[in-house]
Order: C-alpha cells, then sequence, then structure tokens
C-alpha cells in the first residue's frame, strides 16, 4: 500500500475571483478550468484519500474527477465550487471502492499501516503545529480503523461536510441507511480517541 | 450534573443531537435528558469535539502530479473515428464488390437481350420487361464450357442454352428457367445499399469528429 509522500494543508479557501473563473470554464476555457481544478487538487485528493487509504488510488480517482468535472462544468448551476467538484471525487472514489469490492483479491488498506507514514500539517505557529498535527494524524488513523462503509459516510459528512442527501446520493445508499454509518461510524470513532482525549481539549475548539 | 433516568437514548439519537440534526435539537426530551445526564452529556461533548476535529482536518496535496486536464479532443476523435472507420472501409468496398457483381450481370442480362434481338426471336415476357435471370443463370453459366453439360445435376449449366438446356417452342430458354427473380438487380440495389450505408456512417463518424473538436 502506497501513502501519500507530501506534506499536507490546511483547508483551501475559495478563490477571490472564483465565479468568474467558473463562469469562464463553463464556456469552455481550459485554463480557467486548469486554474480551478489546481487550486481545489489537494482538497480533491484528500477526499480521495481518506475514502480509499491508497496514495496511487487516491491519485486516479481525482483525475477521473477532473475529467468528469470537465465534462459537466458547462452545465454547472452554480453554489460554492469546491463542494460540486467534492461531490464529483467522492463519486469518482466510490466508484473505484466498489470496482475494489467486485475484485476481492485487491487488498483495502491496512488499518495497522501508517499512522507515522500520514501526513503532518502545516501551521503558523510550531507549538500549535506540533499538537494539531498529532491529533490530526490520529484522527486519520483511526478514520482508516473504521469499517469501509462508516468510514465513507464519516468522512463524507463530517470532515467534508456533506449533508445526509449527498452522502446518500455518493454511496448510493438510502438515508436511514447513511444515518445509521454515520450514528456508528461517530462512536466507533469516539471509542477508538478516547486515549487522546487530551488533545481534544487542548486543540478543538468546540462549535456547538 | 445528576442522573435523570435510568433510561438513556440510544447512541443514534446522541450521535444526532452531536450533529445537531434538526429533529435531535427539537426533541425536548432528548435535549433535557442529556443536559442533565452523567454518562449522555460526556458523551454528546466528546462526540461534538470529535466532529470539529473531522471538519479540521486538512486537505493533502497529491502524491505525484495530476493531469488537470483531459487529453484534447484530438487523440478521442481518433479513437472514435478508428472503430467506426472499421465498420465503414468494409461496408464500401462490399458495397462496391456487389455492385460490380450486378453491374456484370446486368449487363450479361442485355447482351442476352441484344442476341435474341439480333436474332429476331421475341425474348421472354421476363427478359423484356427487365426481369434477371435466378441466380444459377449468371453471365458465366450461359458462356461456353462451364458447368457440366446438359443432364448434369447442377441447375446451372442444365438451364443453360449453350449447355443444352431446355427450350421452349420457339427456341428461347424457357421463360421459368430465365427468370424466376431478380437476382443481378437485387445485387446491384444491395451494392448500393451497402455504400449508402457506409456513407452514412461516414458522414456520422465524421459528425461526431466535429461534436469532439467543439467539445
Amino acid at each position: 500500500m502506497t501513502q501519500p509522500q507530501s506534506r499536507s494543508t490546511s483547508r483551501t479557501a475559495p478563490l477571490p475571483d472564483e465565479e468568474a473563473l467558473v463562469r469562464r470554464a463553463a464556456k469552455g476555457d481550459r485554463v480557467a478550468f486548469t486554474q480551478l481544478v489546481e487550486h481545489y487538487q489537494s482538497a480533491c485528493y484528500g477526499l480521495a484519500w481518506r475514502l480509499l487509504g491508497d496514495a496511487d488510488r487516491a491519485a486516479d480517482a481525482a483525475q477521473d474527477a477532473f475529467v468528469h468535472a470537465y465534462n459537466a462544468i458547462a452545465g454547472y448551476r452554480g453554489g460554492l465550487f469546491r463542494s460540486w467538484i467534492l461531490r464529483i471525487t467522492a463519486n469518482a472514489s466510490y466508484d473505484i471502492l466498489r470496482q475494489l469490492q467486485r475484485r476481492p483479491t485487491t487488498t483495502l488498506p491496512d488499518p495497522d499501516v501508517g499512522e507515522s507514514e500520514l501526513p503532518d500539517t502545516t501551521a503558523p505557529d510550531p507549538e500549535a503545529e506540533a499538537g494539531r498535527s498529532e491529533l490530526y494524524r490520529h484522527l486519520d488513523a483511526a478514520l482508516r480503523v473504521l469499517p469501509e462503509d462508516q468510514r465513507v459516510a464519516v468522512v463524507l459528512c463530517d470532515v467534508y461536510g456533506m449533508d445526509y442527501g449527498e452522502v446518500a446520493a455518493a454511496t448510493d445508499s438510502a438515508l436511514g441507511t447513511v444515518k445509521s454509518r454515520i450514528h456508528r461510524g461517530r462512536h466507533h470513532l469516539r471509542t477508538l480517541m478516547v486515549e487522546h482525549r487530551e488533545l481534544f481539549v487542548a486543540e478543538v475548539r468546540l462549535d456547538r | 450534573m445528576t442522573m435523570t433516568s435510568t433510561f438513556h437514548p440510544d447512541d443514534d439519537r446522541l450521535s444526532a443531537l452531536a450533529g445537531a440534526d434538526r429533529d435531535a435539537t427539537s426533541d425536548r426530551a432528548l435535549v433535557e435528558h442529556v443536559s442533565a445526564c452523567d454518562r449522555c452529556g460526556p458523551i454528546v461533548d466528546e462526540l461534538r469535539l470529535l466532529r470539529s476535529a473531522l471538519a479540521g482536518l486538512p486537505d493533502i496535496p497529491p502524491s505525484r502530479p495530476l493531469q488537470l486536464l483531459p487529453p484534447v479532443a484530438e487523440p478521442q476523435t481518433r479513437r472514435a473515428r478508428g472503430w467506426l472507420q472499421r465498420l465503414v472501409a468494409p461496408a464500401i468496398a462490399a458495397g462496391a464488390g456487389l455492385v460490380l457483381v450486378g453491374a456484370v450481370g446486368t449487363a450479361g442480362l442485355f447482351s442476352q437481350l441484344s442476341l435474341f434481338a439480333a436474332a429476331g426471336a421475341a425474348p421472354p415476357a421476363e427478359l423484356a420487361s427487365g426481369a434477371g435471370t435466378d441466380s444459377g443463370a449468371s453471365a458465366a453459366s450461359y458462356g461456353p464450357g462451364l458447368g457440366p453439360k446438359n443432364g448434369s445435376a447442377d441447375p446451372v449449366a442444365r438451364n443453360s442454352p449453350e449447355a443444352g438446356g431446355q427450350l421452349d417452342n420457339n427456341g428461347t430458354p424457357a421463360a421459368q428457367d430465365l427468370g424466376e427473380g431478380q437476382p443481378w438487380s437485387l445485387v446491384l440495389l444491395g451494392g448500393f445499399g451497402f455504400i449508402g450505408g457506409g456513407l452514412l456512417m461516414r458522414r456520422a463518424t465524421g459528425d461526431r469528429a466535429a461534436n469532439d473538436r467543439d467539445a
């Protein structure tokens, strides 16, 4: 199993001229489309990697998503471009997951491997960076321990902010099934992260 | 915080509350229980912390350079043309072959009509009306020396005049022998059909290629 080699970054913020770029891209401007995709490639790759747990497959899924996005952008109907391209990436990643399920000889990510290989984060304050990266490394490692259906649901919903309907559409599942997977996944993650509770207290600002 | 009840909400309800699901946050009994319960309150708090942490997980740069744009349309056009042209070319070639065979057969038929006219004999009705002979009565089979002679089991040879085929009372080949159908016309039509089909497919290929270029 291959791992991402690069360091992770914080969440990609929208481009200042994003709406204009999207309009140009929708009219067939390949330069504008390239700018958009280049800007969001880390977001797409990160999502694919968290769903697939494999660097090469994640890169394949991200590239598939870019092709789908290029073919579909003429019909783009507004909203956040990040959300739109992440939905496409989720679909592309889930297609790969289904292909892997149809080929049982293919190995899925090994949950016992990779905590130390998970990417670091970057932050201006080195001390905060150290603590935050540790929390995120543990979180990513815990996500990989989850059963696949729970992992996919939690990643799409809680990491990438999709609502239940969007997760259901991306995973071709019933709404009730998706909710159940998310709830079970959260409790499973909470159990896995109990020993790192102090990291949460120190690093996470609670948004009630 | 005190335990308000020995009956606790199930994990899904606690997760729904932590996830700020509307049906959970509007469930007054659930909210009151969680706010007062020593067991459920901390669980919901931890789930909320967990969700906040998950929402802060950073993006990850790709492990290798990604191709940001699909290849330009030209290679796709070549691929699209490739499989269609594999169909178009044989259709046109087969059509051309059929047209050739049909034309030769028709020419043979007309030469027969000319022979009848030169000999002053009335051609059979089917020939006069443009009807062909059956497939066995090909131009070649009317030629000398082809096929077995009279009495052969081969209906082609048996029915050809040069081979001693059956003649009617006027010395002309029997009408039924010469024209049960219109095979040369059909061959000719089939050939044109093939060519027409091939050309249509070629045009469709051209349209698709143009669309690909536009895309």
